[in-house]
């Protein structure tokens, strides 16, 4: 290389404006659009948003279930081999997808008594918050109504919310099944049944309802319409003035 | 390619003169940077490299048939931002100096969604797990503003997908054990399927599978909720909140976990799941100023196990997987694992949430043809000079009794051993064409250099550390010859080249001391049976956490197209790799066999892997007798077979090997404790020098391209301000 004659004055690198790069987690979520309006401002906007959000998980994961099952029952019919025990199968499988919100609202009890600070044990680490308080109990009540099979089931959070499983009535012709679970958070629980849907969201079912009997106990009224498709339908129930969710039922339609 | 002409002065100005030393990726990248046409040519760079190729660690050359001879297995990943981010702007600047001709980036580097792990299986044995990981918006080095794959809301989304794909999508599978010889009935496909499909719901439902994977994956959309309300939640409440929905999933898998292989995995993976998100708040990860550098002190299964994952979880292939990826071993020992917990979090976080397109994305001919050629030929067309054959000897620093009051200590000059001169003073041609693409060759162009021919009958191996033979000496002095210094050597080589710095300078001593390395071994055969007729029996991809010495296998029959097999091409090619252990006494540096040895020792444990290992994964490559079916090998030098190729292992020598331990070939590692004590390339101690590499503080901290690439952009910005710090993709990151 020709050498250049050396230069009068030496180059020096600038002290930089900083040495090392920012760490700080919410300050990365602030840079990358996930703004302080995302984060709640006070315990009960908290408990909102998880109410909120829980609603719309129970519902996305049933409609998950659902699909999962529609896509299997395709993938089947279209083999040389289907049968009545292939669709048994299909119709478990959508009910685990149930049980997993119930198990939801298991959690969402449980985060509900951690955000109000109930008092609780010493934690270990990984093992359970101590709790303080008995665990829930599942009354049940099976029936039939309108030559449909019915399954009522209550799970009471509190002790003092009266555990009685609402009655279910049905009319409409082709129902084969309805699984009611209930669980009421509060004494002051006021249910309404969300829009039920099968297949997806190809089917829609409406007329699901509770009501107040004329002893004022709270049943639930299952209405189907002539010509309405077959199918399991599902769908959350929530409290009407909180909407936090306390709930679902399913419906089967047979063909 | 001739350098354009008119690049190097800025007006009446002198350019400023950087020498950059190796010519890895850290030195590529800040000399890719310094050369922006936005600087006007106010900086000239000439990259000081020993031998005749670039890549450093990343280097590969074409031998026999054209060949791909690599330094290791080289897969980039989907969130290499930084390397990608560059590496397409080199493409694109090279196709528009081009008039639009060239290839596209995306044309050599193939999406891999397949990854596969290794255990043992409950029953005695190894089971195979693999996972098709499903494709995410975009592609690597995409602009953040149209994808950000650092939201909050994307980690989360990514969060979810990725438990559906681990828990709902993994594949369990294990070597048939079926013989070569033996010939089994086509099975009746049709009929099969369905009763696949009846028998896998069925068994989902007998094991809860869909309700457990349902369960993990509504907990994480509870945590996502619960993160948001931190600022009004207090934290022991979080803690609380979130041990108690560790022990309700727990609970819920606890009852399923058997000696079932197809279910312990599930509950392995959402193990881990949970004492990562317990620990994270546990240990303030959220609020703490360090972000996940808080927990660099404890390893990576120590602070798993203290926020409760089970022993299992804590030994199965899952965990593991990080830690051969990284090859966190200290001193190459097996037993011997050790990662910073969190780099191991901030890594994780990278792979599997922040990819795009693919977790994975293999190249589909050597690093050095798709990477380091195209580097090469855009530099030297923004006027980059490159001086082959220039070995640094030493860093020797101003003295110290002249500086003036005030002035920082700098660097004086650099020593170098000149290996080789060319004939006449010609600039060295390194690139050689094979089907159509620069290479660079497995050996120097020993037709261009002085002795050349002496050269070559004396076996000169130019990049040998013990290997000191010369033509010449060079001294370069500051204001002469340079200005500034950006050193980009492997930091394994740092005590032999930087003395003078590391005796003075109590944190370039703790540096060299701390922040430790390791050899590494690697393997590469072409076989003329495909994967299929081994008897691997899912959709080819990468493997890990499979049996020492060689845990990580890679497929890579995509790049036999881009050699030049002629006739006979392999049906695929198996690059293996993993760590080297070092001897109990560090040889001497003029032990000029020391590779050598090393090389053989490298042969011998791949001729072991291969008769006793390798048949859990392709289990027709053995005979009756155990044996590897040594005929399945391909020679360069005879793959039409006329002969019938010899069964005897002393075929395996028709193939390639590399032990890689010369100091700056080494892999650096992120043991606990380590990093505090990495040097960034902003640090200003020496006012006309930076340093370059994935050793250094580059925030990402790991042994990787995208760290090498990150910390060269740094040492571009160190000494002009450019690239801005908010530009270096992932910089800022917890």
């Amino acid at each position: 290389m020709a050498k250049r004659p050396p230069t009068k004055k030496r180059s020096r690198r600038k002290n930089p404006d900083r040495n090392g790069p920012r760490r700080g987690a919410f300050e990365h979520m602030d840079r990358n659009g996930d703004g302080p309006a995302l984060v709640s401002k006070t315990v009960q906007q908290a408990i909102t948003n998880m109410v909120q959000l829980s609603s719309t998980v129970i519902e996305e994961q049933i409609r998950a279930g659902q699909a999962a099952a529609a896509r299997m029952r395709d993938g089947i019919a279209n083999s040389r081999q289907l049968n009545t025990d292939v669709n048994l199968v299909i119709d478990n499988l959508v009910a685990t997808t149930k049980d997993v919100g119930a198990t939801w609202l298991d959690l969402l009890s449980i985060m509900a008594r951690s955000i109000n600070a109930q008092p609780s044990g010493p934690t270990t680490p990984g093992g359970p918050a101590g709790s303080g308080s008995s665990q829930p109990r599942t009354i049940s009540q099976t029936g039939t109504s309108g030559g449909a099979a019915t399954i009522s089931n209550i799970t009471a959070a509190d002790p003092a919310i009266s555990a009685v499983p609402p009655e279910i009535v049905v009319t409409g012709k082709g129902v084969q099944k309805v699984v009611l679970d209930l669980r009421p958070h509060a004494p002051r629980f006021v249910p309404i049944v969300r829009e039920l849907l099968a297949s997806g969201q190809k089917h829609r079912l409406s007329a699901v309802k509770f009501r107040l009997s004329a002893q004022k106990r709270l049943v639930l009224a299952v209405n189907v319409p002539r010509g309405q498709a077959a199918g399991t339908y599902t769908g959350v129930i929530v409290d009407s003035s909180t909407n936090h969710p306390g709930g679902t039922v399913s419906v089967t339609i047979g063909s | 390619m001739r350098p354009a002409k008119g690049k190097r002065q800025l007006g009446d100005r002198k350019p400023i003169e950087i020498a950059v030393i190796g010519g890895g990726c850290a030195s590529i990248a800040a000399a890719f940077e310094l050369t922006r046409p936005q600087h006007k040519g106010a900086y000239h760079v000439t990259i000081y490299q020993l031998g005749w190729r670039l890549g450093g660690k990343g280097s590969s050359g074409r031998g026999a048939a054209g060949r791909i001879e690599e330094h290791g297995l080289h897969v980039w990943l989907g969130c290499y931002d930084n390397a990608f981010l560059l590496l397409r702007q080199c493409y694109e600047e090279l196709k528009t100096n081009n008039k639009g001709r060239g290839r596209n980036w995306d044309e050599l580097f193939l999406p891999d969604s397949h990854i596969a792990v290794a255990g043992n299986s409950a029953n005695g044995g190894w089971v195979n797990w693999a996972a098709h990981f499903p494709p995410a918006p975009g592609l690597p080095g995409d602009p953040l503003d149209t994808n950000n794959p650092f939201t909050l809301k994307h980690y989360f989304a990514r969060g979810v997908a990725l438990l559906r794909t681990l828990l709902l999508g993994l594949e369990t599978f294990r070597a048939s054990g079926a013989t070569a010889s033996s010939a089994e009935p086509e099975p009746d496909h049709a009929q099969d399927q369905s009763d696949a499909i009846v028998a896998r719901v069925a068994s989902l439902l007998r094991i809860g599978a869909l309700a457990s994977a349902a369960v993990a994956v509504e907990a994480l959309a509870l945590v996502e909720a619960a993160l948001k309300s931190m600022a009004a939640v207090p934290e022991n409440t979080v803690l609380k909140l979130m041990e108690a929905i560790a022990a309700a999933v727990r609970k819920q898998f606890e009852q399923l976990v058997a000696t079932d292989d197809h279910i312990r995995y599930q509950w392995e993976i959402v193990d881990l799941i949970l004492a990562n998100l317990v620990g994270a708040i546990r240990f303030k990860l959220l609020t703490d100023p360090r972000g996940l550098d808080a927990i660099n002190h404890f390893d990576h299964r120590e602070w798993l196990r203290l926020n409760g994952a089970s022993e299992r979880a804590i030994d199965s292939p899952f965990t593991r997987i990080l830690y051969d990826m990284a090859l966190a071993y200290v001193d190459g020992d097996a037993d011997r694992p050790a990662m910073a917990a969190g780099v191991a979090l901030r890594g994780t976080l990278r792979f599997f949430f922040c990819y795009r397109g693919a977790p994975l994305w293999k190249m589909r001919a050597g690093m050095g043809d798709v990477v380091f050629a195209p580097f090469y030929q855009a530099l030297r067309r923004r006027g980059v000079s490159f001086k082959f054959f220039h070995r640094l000897r030493n860093v020797r620093l101003a003295d110290a009794a002249k500086l003036a009051p005030g002035e920082k200590q700098y660097v004086e000059a650099l020593e170098f051993d000149v290996q080789a001169e060319t004939l006449g003073g010609r600039d060295y041609r390194p690139l050689v064409e094979i089907r159509g693409m620069s290479c660079w060759p497995a050996a120097p162009d020993y037709r261009q250099l002085k002795g050349g021919a002496r050269m070559r009958r004396d076996q000169r191996d130019f990049e040998s550390h013990w290997d000191n033979r010369k033509a010449a000496s060079l001294e370069l002095r500051v204001m002469r010859d340079f200005d500034f210094v950006v050193l980009g050597v492997g930091v394994g080589a740092l005590p032999g080249v930087c003395s003078e710095i590391i005796a003075s300078n109590p944190r370039w001593r703790r540096m060299v001391d701390e922040v430790q390395t390791v050899a590494t071994q690697a393997f590469q055969i072409w076989l003329g049976a495909d994967l299929q007729e081994l008897g691997w029996d899912i959709p080819p991809g990468t493997l890990t956490s499979f049996v020492k010495p060689f845990d990580t296998w890679a497929d890579m029959g995509h790049v036999v197209p881009a050699e030049d097999w002629r006739d006979h091409p392999p049906r695929t090619a198996a690059y293996f790799c993993n760590v080297l252990a070092d001897p109990p006494h560090p040889p001497d540096t003029s032990d000029i066999g020391y590779p050598k040895r090393r090389g053989e020792e490298v042969r011998a444990n791949a001729i072991r892997f291969l008769n006793r290992d390798i048949q859990h994964l392709w289990p027709k490559a053995k005979r009756r007798s155990g044996e590897f079916r040594w005929e399945l090998l391909v020679d360069p030098n005879a793959p039409d077979n006329r002969k019938k190729p010899t069964a005897r292992r002393s075929r395996f020598d028709t193939q390639y090997w590399t032990a890689n331990v010369n100091p700056s070939d080494r892999y650096v590692l992120s043991l606990p404790g380590s990093c505090e004590h990495r040097i960034s390339p902003l640090d200003n101690t020496y006012d006309n020098l930076t340093i370059a590499g994935d050793w250094t503080d580059c925030s990402l901290n790991v042994g990787c391209v995208e760290a090498a690439m990150m910390s060269g952009r740094l040492a571009a910005h160190a000494i002009c301000g450019s690239p801005a710090l908010e530009d270096i993709i992932g910089y800022d990151h917890p």
